[in-house]
Formats: C-alpha cells, structure tokens, sequence
C-alpha cells in the first residue's frame, strides 16, 4: 500500500479520462437530439 | 459513539415501510402500462396507484429517510446528542401522522391526483392537510437540527463544521427556502379550496409555489444522497475523499442556486413571460455545475481509493474497487445511472428542446434516473451500511444485499431507457391507455413498453431483495457490536480554519437574493393580473 502512496498526490488520470468520456457521451447524446429530432420536427427559430 | 438510535431507527424503518408499499404499487404500475390483463386494472386503480406511488416514494421515503440519516450523521459527526430529543420525537409523530392522513385518502380513492397534485384535480382535504403535516414535521425535525449544531457551535467557536454536518445544514437550508412555496400554496389555496371555503382556485398560481418548491425538492433528497458519496462511500471504498473544500463549495452553491430555477418545469405554462423563463434556463444550466465538480471528485476519491488498493494503470482501480460491499455498489451505480439522467436532463433544461419532451414518457424514464437511482438506489446503499449500526445487528442475507444494488441497475437501465424513446415517439406520461384504442401510431411504442415492464419486474425483485435484507437484519440478523460509524478522511487532512463556503449566512443572503430576482416579479405581475379561477375536479 505505501509503496503507491506517491501516486496519490498526482493528478487522478482514471478521473480524468472517465470525467471526458463522460463529456464527450453528454455532447453527443445532447447534440443528437438535438439535431436529429428537435431540428426535423420544426424547431422554433424566433 | 451515535446518540439517539431509537430515532433514527424509527425514522428509517418508516421510510422503509414507505418503500415497500409504494414498490409493489410501481410493479402493478410497469404491467398495466403494457396493457397486461390485471386483475382490476382500471382508470382509477392506475390513478390511484400512480399516486400511491408518487407520494409514498418521492414525499415519504425520502423525507423520512433523510431525518433519519440526519440524525445518524449529525449526533455522531458533532459527537454530542441531539438537543431536544422530545421535540425530535414530535417531529417523527406530526410527520407519521399526516403522512398516514394522506394515504388514507389516497387509498380510499379520495386523491386521485398525483403527486404533483396540480388542481384544479380536487383530492380531500386530508390529503393536503396531511402532506402538510408531514412538511411541518420536517420543520421540526430542522429546528431540532439546527438547535443541536448552534450548541456545538457554541463549544467549538472557529472550527469549520464536520462535512456531513455542513452538507445537513445545506439540506435544511434549502429545505426551509424551498418548503415556503408548497406552504404557501396549501394553505392559502389547496385547503381552503378542498374544505369548500372557496370556491375556486387560481392552477397557474398553484404551479408557480409548487414548481418554486419543486425543484429545490429535488436537491433536498440530493444533498444527502451527495453527503454519502462525499463522507461515507471513499471510507467504505478504502480510500480518502479526493478534496474537502470542492464537497464544501458544492454544498454551498446548492444553497443558492436550487431554488431560482422553478420555471423549467413551466416551460409550456401560458401566462409566465419568455424573458423570466430564459433567466431560469441560465440559472438551471448553472446548477448542472456543482453535481459535474461532485461527478469529479467522488470518482477521484475512488480513483485514491483503487490506487491505495494498489492499482498502477489507467483502469484498474476500477476493477480493485470493493465491489461486493453493497454501499460501495449502490453508490457507485447510482452515480452511472445519474449521469446518463444528466444527459437527459440537460435536454429537459433547454427552453426550446423541452416542447419535444414535455409531458411525455421521457420525464418518467428521466426521473427514475435522479431520484428513483441517485437517490433511491443510494439511499438502500446507505441502509445496508446503517441499519447495522442502528440495530446492533449483521447485515442478513448479504448475498442479496450485494446482489440487489446490480439488479436495480439493469432493470432501471431498461426502464429508463425505453422510457425515454417512447417518450421521444410522442407517447405521454401519466396516461392510463396509452394503446388509444389501436390506433396504428402506438402499435411502435406499445412494444416498448414491455421493454419498460421486463424492466420494471427486475426493479422489483431488485426492491424486494432490499425488503427482505432489511427485515432480516432487523429480526434476525446476529447481535453484535457493530464497527463505529465513521467518515471518510480528506486526501489533504481536515481543514482546520473555516472557508468562504463554510460562512452558511452569507449563502444564505445570497439565496435570498437570487429567489427575490428570480420570482418577485413574474409572482406579483401575475398577482396583479384580472385572475379567474377553476371549479375543482374529481374525475372519479
Ligand atoms: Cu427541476
């Protein structure tokens, strides 16, 4: 256990790669419906 | 040691008893969706169950549930007993009390309005008066609370609060802000109307003071969920919370930001002007913060917690996480299952994007994802940790336990999902035939919904493993000390001096603040509108 110790200070990079794949699904799932159901159906423009 | 057993104790096992009916109505719920031959299915058996359902789960569990965890957490975090323990006696009563009132009218068919109870749907008098009894003793449950930390407050000058008790405090404030709106409209409005002493009732002012509660609701049965992933699951993973002032800084912003946002739930309301609406918009986008920082930091407190474990790469501290600890499960798949809800709710958010949405499957499938896993799912989690500790006993049946929390998640994931499509499709919410006699466009949805049932019946079987493993503890598990209740340490030590975030006036003012700009005007233009009101209905 101690000898890991020094690469708790480091930055998390399991946290980091989670928290951007996590990022990138919000985007996509977002920007998908966006586009391809909000769009199509007639958004309201103005 | 933990003060005041016997009441958290009987706080939780009514929040408990509150799940297990309300499981059971959603089981019958999920099947008569799909139109599956029921004994008794009928337009009024589904309102009324839907109600059950709501009210039990979304008003009941979680209250009772979070006082009992407040005073778990608090009494041992402040290492001191609660200060007037008959008061918080009375509060458990009053709040027991009315909630019994409520179920008796909804059972009786007497409330077959949901548990947004928008009017002009009428119910019976006691079941406004009981879920305002069930209101007020929350309010006592606070006071007690607060009264108890002013007292340790004033034996510990100059010391920040404990992160739990921070995060309770969080709680309460929000609680007290939020719980004036639904006062408001019971008792100025819901209750005179019901007892006939008016005869008409303004709904769009009703859906203002309940939406201006509503969604502070949320982050009330929130914050303590977050108050376990923040002090509980990194002690229980077998590492260190990654960052105490970040939990601090987002319990602080819950304060000020959970009540300004109300409209989002009034998007398509007449009568509530595009410009207030946009000014909610921006302030719910801005409340999507504070849970991204707490998707960061609990996920880098498991990251410690794997590290600690010895994992080196990438991944694998995933894979060294305790796994079969069924808090650690709990928590951590309530976390996935909340972050899919936030992608939804991000869509729900956006003031245009939600005319696709509104009143349709997809809110159901959404909510499932917040409260029904982030916060269900993390609060059987949270029993399986404390009831232990509270009745002196093993965990029985723990292969069950550490079973259930995996169960929950795919049928939720199921559930939710098609939810979500169907919703996409057009078919609505609330809504007892969603078949509309055969007609050729719901023929699609119509198999989704056997999807959302299959889900369903793991829900259930998922909630009655929790049931069994509860009563099983309670009554038979083995009599024996129980390891101390214990809170996760922070990776950098304990603060010792207070922060910003830790001086709770000052987020109180600014709360103030923000509920003034957000509401003052949109509330007294409308007040001072020619205003006709509504007849009550009960359509049964
Ligand atoms: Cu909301």
């Amino acid at each position: 256990m101690s000898d890991h110790k020094d690469d708790l200070g480091k930055h998390p990079r399991g946290t980091l790669a989670v928290v951007g794949l996590y990022g990138l699904l919000f985007l996509v799932g977002w920007l998908a419906v966006f586009f391809f159901i909000y769009l199509p159906r007639g958004a309201v423009t103005r | 040691m933990m003060h005041n057993r016997q009441l958290a104790t009987a706080n939780v096992g009514v929040a408990v008893g509150a799940f297990g009916v309300a499981t059971f109505l959603a089981f019958m719920q999920a099947l008569s969706r799909a139109a599956l031959d029921l004994p008794w299915r009928s337009p009024k058996m589904y309102y009324l169950s839907v109600t059950g359902h709501g009210v039990l789960m979304a008003l009941v569990f979680t209250t009772f549930f979070i006082m009992g965890l407040g005073v778990a957490l608090t009494t041992r975090a402040l290492g001191r007993p609660l200060r007037y323990p008959r008061l918080a006696w009375l509060a458990f009563w009053v709040a027991t009390v009315g909630s019994l009132g409520a179920l008796w009218a909804i059972f009786w068919g007497k409330a077959t309005v949901l548990y947004t109870f928008y009017p002009p749907l009428e119910a019976h008098p006691v079941f406004y008066i009981g879920l305002t009894l069930l209101v007020v003793g929350s309010w006592i449950w606070s006071a007690v609370t607060l009264g108890t930390y002013a007292a340790w407050r004033r034996e510990h000058p100059g010391v920040p609060a404990p992160l739990a008790v921070h995060g309770i405090l969080a709680t309460i404030i929000v609680w007290l802000l939020a719980t004036i709106g639904v006062a408001a409209e019971m008792l100025f409005q819901l209750i005179p109307w019901s007892l006939g002493l008016v005869e008409t009732v303004d709904p769009l002012l009703a859906r203002m003071l309940f939406w201006y509660f509503g969604h502070p609701l949320v982050y009330f049965w929130l914050i303590p969920a977050y108050v376990v992933w923040y002090t509980v699951l990194p002690k229980e993973a077998g590492g260190r919370l990654f960052s105490d002032p970040l939990a601090r800084m987002v319990f602080a912003l819950f304060i000020i930001l959970s009540t300004p946002v109300g409209f989002h739930h009034q998007f398509m309301d007449p009568g509530i002007s595009a410009g207030w609406k946009m000014l909610h918009t921006v302030n719910t986008a801005a409340i999507l913060f504070p849970s991204l920082v707490t998707a960061f930091t609990v996920t880098a407190s498991l990251e410690v917690a794997g590290r600690m474990r010895g994992a080196t790469g990438l991944w694998d501290w995933i894979k060294r996480l305790p796994w079969g600890n069924p808090l650690v499960s709990s928590v951590i798949l309530s976390m996935i299952l909340f972050a899919l809800g936030g992608i939804g709710g991000a869509v729900n958010a956006a003031f245009g994007m939600n005319s696709v949405v509104h009143n349709t499957a997809w809110i159901q499938g959404h909510f499932h994802l917040t409260v029904g896993s982030a916060v269900a799912l993390t609060f059987m989690g949270g029993a399986y940790w404390l009831v232990p500790k509270l009745v002196g006993r093993d965990l029985e049946l723990d292969l069950l336990a550490r079973v259930q929390p995996f169960l929950w998640f795919v049928g939720m994931l199921l559930f939710s999902l098609a939810n979500h499509v169907t919703g996409l499709m057009g078919m609505p919410r609330r809504v007892y035939e969603v078949g509309y006699a055969g007609n050729a466009i719901t023929s699609h949805w119509q198999n989704l919904t056997l999807v959302s049932a299959l889900g369903g019946v793991l829900l259930f079987v998922s909630a009655s493993f929790f049931l069994l493993v509860m009563l099983g503890t309670v009554l038979a598990g083995r009599r024996r000390e129980q390891p101390a209740l214990e809170f996760a340490e922070p990776l950098a030590g304990k603060p010792e001096r207070p922060l910003i975030f830790d001086r709770i006036w000052l987020w109180v003012v600014v709360a103030i603040v923000l509920v003034v700009i957000a509401y003052a005007y949109p509330l007294a233009s409308h007040l001072a509108m020619e205003r006709f009101g509504s007849p009550g209905f009960k359509p049964f």
